[in-house]
């Protein structure tokens, strides 16, 4: 799924090949957008905000050599 | 390298937050902290924070990341994909006009609040209903959480 989103974002002929990526830096991504849903979804009533949605996004500029402290501000400390 | 979240700018422009918290990593302002800037409403509700943030932006950030997040994950895995970059500079030149803009005089200005305020809300507009989205796909979690573990298993905030 994660692929297909990608080669449809792409708009072009070219076609993705699964082992071209390095799929360390999505596991880092995913991870944190997967936390993030958690902890969204285990609170009654909870609902995203704008500046969730924010700090989503900002998860994409994580690299195998940066760190992202976006969620270091929030109640919980996650940090990844 | 630390890519930072939008509210380290506002700690480190209000002082909560100093250069030494960071045990001298380079801090990264990235395409989504400056759209994030770019369309708050903060900029009108309280402008001396809005304006520290750009300041910390300008001072600490030793690099700026201007791309939009999902295109910045396509081009790890397109060597073709062409970004548009345009965007995100033309937000950060903006950030540096509003810098020099008297805001707090501009606020005086009725009609032009009101215009900046409905430009927030339609730049904001994409947002939103990506927003409302993610909420539905949260309720249906929500749900099945409740159905596997009954009520008693959600936290207490």
């Amino acid at each position: 799924m994660f692929l297909d989103i990608f080669q449809t974002r792409l708009n072009t002929d070219e076609v993705i090949d699964p082992k071209s990526i390095d799929w360390e830096i999505f596991k880092l991504l995913l991870l944190g957008w997967d936390t993030y849903f958690k902890e969204k979804s285990l609170y009654p009533n909870n609902k995203f905000k704008i500046n969730d949605l924010y700090d989503l996004m900002n998860l994409s500029f994580v690299q195998k050599n940066t760190i992202n402290i976006g969620l270091l501000t929030k109640k919980n400390h996650t940090v990844l | 390298m630390i890519i930072c979240d939008t509210n380290i700018w506002y700690r480190l422009g209000d002082g909560q937050l100093s250069e030494s918290d960071f045990g001298g990593d380079e801090l990264v302002v990235t395409g989504v902290n400056v759209e994030e800037l770019c369309t708050t409403e903060t900029m009108l509700t309280d402008p001396t924070s809005f304006k520290n943030a750009i300041k910390a932006i300008n001072k600490y950030a030793t690099q700026y990341i201007d791309y939009d997040p999902i295109e910045f994950v396509l081009m790890q895995i397109s060597d073709t994909f062409i970004p548009n970059r345009k965007a995100y500079k033309d937000m950060m030149d903006s950030l540096q006009i509003y810098l020099s803009i008297d805001l707090e005089e501009l606020m005086k200005d009725e009609v032009k609040i009101a215009k900046l305020k409905k430009d927030i809300v339609y730049w904001n507009e994409p947002s939103e209903k990506l927003v409302k989205q993610l909420n539905s796909k949260i309720h249906d979690i929500s749900k099945g959480v409740k159905k596997k573990y009954h009520k008693k298993q959600f936290r207490k905030k």
